[in-house]
């Protein structure tokens, strides 16, 4: 485990996942399951393995830290509107896989509409922000007031891209971690496969959190991950941003 | 069986097989040109026919005055059916306008003959097809059908399976396919192969296939490729007609400066513009090649700029602009109020644009056969004089233009190259054939492979395709949503399925691919649009161009790009690079023959004699001369000073190893002159190999001379090693792995995806947006990374090592190492590159073969990061 704060908060490495001490909880964000469906209403035929390697990490971590406790921290499925079979049927997997083992909370995100008609079949609380003791819980797509110190959102999708000796660039999902307005903020990477996103949004006008948006983000540490085999620790993004590559 | 043409007929013996009156209208041209001498005959006989023949010499004519004929003869006794008998397919909706035009006009003549004499009209319809036919015009024609139908191989595809129209259509008796030298060579011309089986299975029978080609070689695989093969896969028989080379070309090779390496840009452009200035002012029309879109702008806005002619006489044309300028330029050009027209490709094919004097190419036209097209487009009609004039900007285009100007000269062309088994198209036809009936697997195999390109199709394989779009290797079949067609293994039949097939079919229809734009911003202020592809390969703080102003990249973010606009600073990246055309095998072999030829004259001392080979062999002006004979020698001299005593041939392949202290790599340089598309199936499946051995990232460089491996200076890579671990026997598996770990497949994926129905442009009555799904090309590939056997994976890596790589000449390369016939010849290591490496190091193109362990990647790219950070704190 990679520490962040206080000998309570910790990276649950090699996951794009946190680990909270003192609530023994694993942490994860964006898991967009379903987004197959939600594509396949577009015009576009993707595999359908990918939620179902997407909910196979999650066991994984779940597995490999054996919490008692589960926050998904928004967007557990993808699309916005009323839910696609692919949705209804990974997400109703998801979570009689592991609704019996674990206390499951369950943050809304944006695209998380419909999904309550899911979770109370499985009596999964459903709320906007879970506090507790020094951390709010939010997904990070409003700003609601009264803030604890350190606030964990996703939402962002956030990711680095860097070029090699020879020029080559790889993009790689990131924690990112630092302070804005005041308060301690952690940003997740998105567990879902294909949400991988877009690169780290220096560019004020390209983030979509309220809570990061007129924040100079280069004071933010970076944290990167390949899922299942490392993280891996940068220093804060502005000792390096000439290594960025757009 | 395929055989040629001999027996020639004069206008007189005409008079026994067309219609009197048809007769009496065509006799009034006199003679006969050379196609209509050898070609009209085996169409009377019914046979099937592909004429080669340099524009302005008749084909059309050739191909329809027995069909006009025919037509009259039926219409005057009263047997003149509604339906269609004569299908004529050209590959773009203007030259079918013009076609349209010059049916029309003989046809009112020969009416106007008929009506003096009969009393009364004759009743033959023509009607245009085309993706602009309004609804209004497309239900006219199913009231009344046209007899003969020009249209598009888009647009054929669509009325064969329109279950209103393809009753008109089940007594076809001609098929006429024009301009296919521009077809057969990419994915159009194999989606028309298969419409051509699609409609004989309609028609019941063989119709009579009449092609028509320019310059085009070899002749009997274009015939083979026009007229398939039968049932029992025996070849179905054609009549060549071959009148190739029957008009007269001036060709002439133009260095604008005494010196092409040390010439400022600035002096460089007005020799030129001097230059053009003379020509224009000489002739009384004179078209002006320029390769790409942005470089036709340039030109015409530099001419204008210089007041050289009057700008109202000036114009440009390519496929970028709106179809309104292109038809009022085409229509100036027409009428001759036209002095100047510059072009990128466009005005290639056959369009009429009437009178051109003199075709001014600048750069080089990459292919023989592109460069006699293009000159062939002067001088409008057999007697005349095609003339053209080669205008090299750097020295490698100066000799590559010089060259193709000898090998046409002595009658040398570029052989084609057909795409074969291309498993995304055929899925495509699949599901039209679906929409029209219930099919046995074994019927529509057969009638697959009929089609040249999927003459040796494997069942297997053919059996997958179905497998794909019945929706069984998306795992769960339940979600009936991915199944297009039904399949029933066991039965071996197959079916439509679903009711939004018919429109997926309609509106996703073709093989053009269309890209993913990204949108460019200043601020919150939208400037225009870029090709993924580009956007993938710039750097923070590249300065481009766009509409004509440059920009400072900042950064990306999904599918915006963010710029600020910047005066009085040069782009660092070129534009465009996509668009160069790649030069050909052939062509280059004959370059570095050249070459070869050259500095063996030159290294001993007989300037007079490489003056006069170039001169008058290659047509090259003085200057050309002089810029030809100094570039050789200054590699030559190079060579020497690294002690090296043989030169570039087409045996001796010399590799340098460069390293440039500066940046910190080490560029290793193959000079191999074997276009693009064999160079870099050789770059990747190098690169792919050396990435193993030194266990890093290798980027690659290629351009048609060459191609190098670049990698950070101080690894150490065994280039002996590397250069024997490539042989012919594993360069096909080698080259596998290096597409899947590339960049350039994600995009190349995408577009077979579309072209696969897998990803539909339109959908639902939308139009679906890539980007707008937050889904890069990367993304969409990544799902499918690890699925070998999923026929639209195979595709995508068949098209890049077959289509857009070249594997077998570089299979043939290998071979040619492996028996003695070719050599590498390393060079010792240096710090300064060689003349003949400039162009490859300033304008090569650029791509990666990525290594595949991702936690090795980070690990260095950590240690880098943190080398970094720390030398900074010191």
């Amino acid at each position: 485990m990679i520490e962040l704060y206080g000998g309570d908060l910790f990276i649950a490495d090699p996951w794009p996942a946190v680990y909270v001490k003192s609530m023994d909880a694993i942490v994860l964000a964006d898991l967009h399951l379903g987004i197959e469906g939600a594509l396949a209403n577009e015009g576009i035929f993707l595999p359908m393995s990918i939620s179902e390697s997407t909910l196979r990490l999650v066991y994984r971590v779940l597995d490999d830290y054996s919490p008692s406790m589960v926050i998904f921290d928004g967007d557990v499925k993808h699309g916005f509107g009323l839910l696609n079979t692919s949705e209804w049927v990974h997400v109703r997997n998801l979570f009689r896989e592991i609704s019996d083992r674990f206390d499951v909370v369950v943050v809304r995100g944006n695209h998380d509409n419909y999904l309550g008609v899911i979770l109370s079949r499985f009596n999964i609380p459903f709320v906007d922000r879970y506090d507790y003791g020094m951390y709010t819980f939010i997904h990070g797509h409003t700003k609601p007031p009264d803030l604890r110190d350190i606030v964990i959102i996703g939402h962002e999708h956030p990711s680095i891209t860097l070029r090699d000796d020879v020029g080559v660039k790889y993009k790689f999902k990131c924690f990112l971690w630092g302070e804005a307005h005041g308060h301690r903020v952690l940003i997740l990477p998105s567990v879902g496969e294909l949400a991988t996103g877009a690169t780290i949004n220096i560019y004020e006008e390209e983030r979509l959190s309220p809570l990061i948006k007129d924040i100079d983000i280069t004071g933010f540490k970076a944290y990167a991950v390949v899922p299942g085999e490392t993280v891996q620790e940068f220093p804060v993004l502005k000792d390096f941003i000439d290594f960025f590559s757009p | 069986m395929i055989k040629y043409a001999d027996e020639a007929i004069s206008m007189r013996d005409l008079m026994h097989y067309l219609d009197v009156d048809v007769y009496r209208w065509f006799s009034r041209f006199g003679e006969l040109t050379p196609p209509q001498k050898y070609g009209i005959l085996p169409i009377v006989r019914g046979e099937n026919v592909l004429i080669s023949a340099p524009t302005g010499s008749g084909k059309t004519l050739t191909a329809f005055i027995y069909i006009i004929s025919e037509l009259v003869k039926l219409d005057k006794i009263g047997m003149l059916e509604d339906h269609v008998y004569a299908v004529y397919i050209s590959p773009l909706r203007a030259l079918n306008n013009d076609i349209y035009k010059n049916l029309i006009s003989p046809l009112n003549e020969i009416n106007q003959m008929v009506k003096d004499k009969l009393g009364r009209d004759l009743g033959i319809r023509v009607a245009v097809r085309t993706g602009d036919t309004s609804q209004a015009e497309r239900s006219r024609m199913l009231r009344k059908p046209p007899h003969i139908l020009i249209t598009t191989p888009e647009s054929l595809a669509l009325v064969i399976t329109a279950p209103k129209f393809r009753r008109f259509l089940k007594d076809v008796k001609w098929v006429i396919v024009d301009e296919i030298h521009s077809l057969c060579e990419n994915k159009r011309g194999v989606h028309l192969a298969l419409s051509l089986e699609r409609l004989v299975d309609l028609v019941g029978g063989d119709f009579i296939r009449i092609g028509l080609s320019a310059t085009i070689n070899p002749l009997d695989v274009v015939a083979q490729y026009l007229v398939g093969f039968r049932d029992d896969g025996s070849p179905r028989d054609c009549v060549i007609v071959d009148t190739r080379f029957h008009k007269k070309m001036v060709l002439r090779l133009i260095a604008p400066v005494k010196d092409l390496i040390y010439v400022s840009s600035q002096e460089l452009s007005n020799s030129m513009y001097r230059f053009l200035s003379r020509v224009l002012k000489r002739y009384k029309t004179t078209l002006i090649f320029t390769n790409t879109r942005s470089g036709a702008e340039r030109v015409t806005y530099h001419l204008k700029r210089l007041n050289i002619v009057d700008a109202d006489e000036l114009g440009v044309h390519h496929s970028s602009l709106s179809r309104e300028i292109r038809f009022e330029i085409e229509n100036k050009l027409k009428q001759g109020l036209v002095k100047g027209i510059v072009t990128s490709t466009s005005l290639e094919l056959g369009i009429d644009i009437g009178h051109i004097d003199a075709v001014v190419q600048i750069g080089s036209p990459k292919s023989i056969n592109r460069g006699l097209q293009r000159v062939g487009r002067s001088g409008h009609s057999m007697d005349k004089v095609s003339r053209g004039y080669f205008i090299g900007l750097d020295v490698d285009d100066l000799i590559e233009d010089g060259v193709l100007i000898k090998e046409a000269l002595e009658g040398r062309l570029d052989r084609v190259y057909i795409p074969r088994n291309s498993l995304d198209v055929l899925a495509q036809h699949i599901v039209g054939m679906a929409l029209v009936r219930k099919w046995s697997v074994d019927e529509a195999y057969r009638l697959v492979r009929r089609a040249y390109p999927y003459r040796n199709l494997g069942k297997e394989v053919f059996i997958r395709v179905l497998r794909y779009l019945a929706g069984k290797y998306h795992d769960l079949e339940r979600y009936r949503v991915y199944g297009k067609i039904w399949f029933d293994e066991d039965e071996g039949v197959f079916g439509r399925r679903g009711r939004y097939l018919r429109p997926i079919y309609f509106q996703n229809i073709g093989t053009i691919p269309d890209e993913a734009h990204i949108v460019a911003y200043h601020g919150r202020r939208r400037i225009g649009y870029l090709e993924e592809t580009f956007v993938e390969n710039l750097d923070f703080g590249d300065i481009f161009v766009l509409g004509g102003k440059t920009y400072r990249f900042l950064g990306s973010s999904g599918n915006k790009v963010y710029v600020e606009p910047v005066s009085g600073l040069k782009p660092t990246v070129p534009s465009w690079i996509s668009e160069m055309l790649p030069l050909s095998f052939d062509l280059g072999e004959a370059v570095a023959e050249v070459r070869s030829y050259l500095w063996m004259i030159i290294s001993r001392g007989d300037y007079e004699e490489a003056y006069r080979f170039i001169m008058s062999r290659m047509k090259g002006n003085r200057y050309a001369a002089e810029n030809i004979i100094r570039y050789i020698k200054l590699q030559g001299e190079f060579l020497s000073k690294l002690g090296v005593d043989v030169f570039h041939s087409r045996r001796n392949l010399l590799i340098e190893n460069y390293v440039d202290y500066g940046d910190g790599l080490r560029y290793i340089i193959f000079h191999t002159v074997f276009g693009r598309r064999a160079n870099n199936a050789l770059a990747r499946a190098f690169a792919y190999l050396a990435r193993n051995m030194v266990n890093y990232s290798i980027r690659v460089l290629v351009d048609d001379h060459g191609f190098a491996l670049i990698l950070p200076s101080y690894l150490n890579l065994n280039l002996d090693d590397l250069l024997s671990s490539l042989r012919s026997s594993n360069i096909r598996g080698v080259l596998k792995e290096a597409i899947k770990n590339s960049q350039y497949i994600w995009r190349i994926f995408r577009h077979v995806a579309n072209r696969g129905l897998m990803i539909l442009n339109y959908y639902k009555g939308r139009k679906t947006s890539i980007s707008r799904q937050q889904l890069n090309s990367e993304a969409i590939y990544s799902a499918f990374r690890d699925r070998d056997d999923f026929p639209l994976i195979m595709e995508a890596i068949r098209e890049i090592m077959e289509d857009k790589m070249d594997v077998l000449n570089a299979e043939k390369v290998l071979k040619d190492i492996e028996v003695g016939f070719r050599r590498w010849v390393v060079l010792p290591e240096y710090d300064v590159p060689s003349p003949f490496s400039h162009g490859l190091l300033l304008r090569g193109m650029q791509d990666a073969v990525l290594m595949e362990d991702r936690v090795k990647i980070l690990q260095n790219l950590y240690k880098k990061i943190m080398l970094r950070v720390g030398m900074r704190s010191d």
